[in-house]
């Protein structure tokens, strides 16, 4: 995703980044006040941060992109009281899709995660969604021609 | 946009190009260019992540690594034993005659050594220009410089690059005499000798006959002796065929490290499109798929796959469409096994290096920089393309599904117009293939 670009965030993703934020700061903290502490021979393997603890140019343009985001995003807001009637930014959708049902969430490009369902605002699928309402049948366009079934809208934020 | 895909399309040659000196030694399945490539790069970082001797660039090194058999697109791999060869290697009356020249070291005047270096270094100077030629500027401009500077052999960095490469060719023809009992060692380890002045790799070369010649487990120099366990380990990629088209039935599937060979490429091409950081974006892309040494290659289909042949076909005529709660159950258990299998890989490499490889391979996986959001796509574009080149093979291919899975996962604006690229490439090759279709049919 393009940080010059509109970067929308669910209230769960925006949790997210702040923690990560935090803590990032904290681990830099670390850092910068007792180099020893991250000596090869110190450092643990943890999934979480292992991507930082050796870089510190690393973690200072991921805190700094976390900045960036965390000062220019824009809040998935929700639609209303009510089943939202079209599909939105946001909003989960169940679809038909070549005779099977699938659901996806739309979310910013920095939230997607197709594997899990939430797919991108800016992706063809995502773009040809939103806006249209349950019952529309979404043709999405290539030398495969793909055609969506809107069969039920909801906000699950 | 167009000619970067044709560049792309003729790198394809390069998965496919069995190694002749293998070929020669009738090795089953032997290593393509792009399998040696992809070990030589990972060698040639790993060593000089312990290399005390100036500062060279890993990146730098990979990607002079990754190019500097690009000529052989047109002009094919030569080996020392070229100018004694008969003109078919492939006919089974010179089979002998082969096995005879290969018992020993080819015995050439320096003289027409030299000669033979000469024309040789002009062939693949005007193969490189010809495969470069219609590249975006930078791109070429890059390519160039790199050619250059390996083509003099002056540079520490060109002359590590190079010989990283024959160490890679030493190591896989011992596996291969280990294996098979069909490669020379012996001479191998005369031309291995000859061939080698960098100290570092010279050192390593000892440990490697220690531990693959001598049958050693215990090493005197500790980390090297790791790093040639991690090596015969990544190795196994050049033989791991890509799960998703061994199942859909592909004749000779691509092997993870080809796979891999063709990503890190493009993703450095195409990041520097996008002014992405290059150097970071090619070390994402070489370390993506390492957990698969011993997490296998999963796919998306894993959860509902069936034994049924019929089923199985036509599963693969669809993107899979698995219910949340059991995608998410099977990512969990995908992203536990891939963790530990990618620390248990570089578990024993220097802990400084352990780090950076599995801090690239986390961008790759949770996006954590730009470049490892990109590389996460460029994974899928080359997908795609993948299927399209055995789709032209083969129509019955089942290639609808690629198409759709794309649309959904795919939303970088420079990946979407290279899309658009290779589905113009898809719909002339659809037309003609029905067009050959109908006319058979007639």
């Amino acid at each position: 995703m393009d940080l010059e670009r509109e970067i929308y965030l669910t209230k769960e993703g925006l949790a997210k980044l702040e923690k990560e934020y935090e803590e990032l700061k904290v681990l830099k903290n670390q850092r910068t006040k007792n180099d020893t502490l991250t000596t090869a021979s110190s450092l643990e393997i943890d999934s979480e941060y292992s991507a930082f603890q050796e870089d510190l140019d690393l973690l200072e343009s991921r805190i700094a992109e976390l900045e960036i985001i965390l000062k220019n995003y824009k809040l998935i807001l929700s639609p209303g009281k009510g089943s939202p009637k079209e599909v939105l930014l946001g909003t989960t959708v169940i679809v038909e899709v070549e005779g099977q049902q699938d659901e996806f969430m739309i979310v910013g490009s920095l939230e997607a995660n197709p594997m899990l369902g939430k797919i991108s605002n800016e992706s063809p699928v995502g773009r040809a969604l939103l806006g249209r309402k349950i019952g529309e049948e979404v043709k999405v366009q290539s030398s495969v021609v793909t055609i969506y079934k809107i069969r039920k809208i909801t906000y699950n934020l | 946009m167009s000619s970067t895909l044709d560049f792309f399309i003729k790198l394809g040659k390069l998965k496919t190009n069995r190694r002749k000196g293998w070929v020669l030694y009738g090795i089953k399945d032997p290593a393509t260019t792009a399998d040696h490539l992809f070990r030589a790069a990972i060698l040639a970082w790993v060593l000089n992540s312990i290399n005390k001797k100036g500062e060279l660039s890993d990146a730098k090194i990979i990607k002079s690594i990754l190019i500097h058999h690009l000529a052989d697109i047109y002009v094919g791999e030569e080996t020392p034993y070229d100018s004694l060869l008969p003109e078919d290697i492939t006919s089974k009356k010179e089979q002998h005659t082969i096995k005879d020249i290969l018992k020993k070291l080819p015995q050439i005047s320096a003289g027409m050594e030299k000669k033979r270096a000469i024309q040789r270094q002009n062939l693949e100077n005007n193969s490189f220009n010809k495969i470069v030629s219609k590249l975006p500027g930078e791109i070429k401009k890059e390519l160039e410089d790199l050619w250059l500077e390996l083509g003099r052999r002056r540079s520490n960095l060109s002359k590590f690059s190079w010989e990283s490469g024959k160490m890679e060719s030493y190591l896989q023809s011992l596996e291969y005499w280990k294996k098979e009992g069909k490669v020379q060692y012996k001479l191998w380890n005369k031309w291995i000798k000859k061939n080698l002045k960098e100290s570092l790799i010279v050192e390593f070369r000892k440990e490697v006959d220690k531990h693959l010649i001598d049958n050693r487990k215990q090493c005197e120099k500790k980390t090297m002796c790791e790093m040639v366990h991690f090596l015969t380990e990544v190795g196994k990629l050049q033989s791991l065929k890509r799960t998703g088209w061994v199942l859909r039935r592909v004749k000779n599937p691509e092997s993870v490290a080809q796979h891999t060979f063709q990503m890190t490429i493009m993703s450095w091409m195409l990041g520097k499109m996008k002014g992405l950081d290059t150097d970071r974006v090619i070390k994402i892309a070489l370390v993506h798929d390492l957990c698969e040494v011993y997490a296998g290659d999963q796919t998306p289909y894993d959860p509902v796959l069936v034994k049924d042949k019929e089923a199985m076909r036509k599963l693969f005529e669809k993107a899979p469409r698995i219910p949340q709660s059991k995608r998410l159950e099977w990512l969990l258990q995908k992203r536990e096994k891939e963790w530990k299998a990618i620390v248990e890989l570089t578990s024993s490499l220097p802990k400084m290096l352990q780090k950076e490889i599995i801090g690239l391979w986390l961008d790759c996986e949770d996006g954590l920089t730009k470049e490892g959001r990109f590389v996460a796509q460029v994974d899928k574009l080359v997908n795609l393309f993948q299927a399209i080149e055995y789709w032209k093979k083969d129509s019955d291919f089942p290639i609808e599904s690629w198409w759709v899975f794309i649309k959904e996962r795919v939303d970088d604006p420079l990946l979407l117009k290279f899309t658009d690229e290779l589905d113009k490439e898809f719909a002339i090759a659809s037309r003609a293939s029905k067009k050959f279709k109908k006319s058979k049919k007639k």
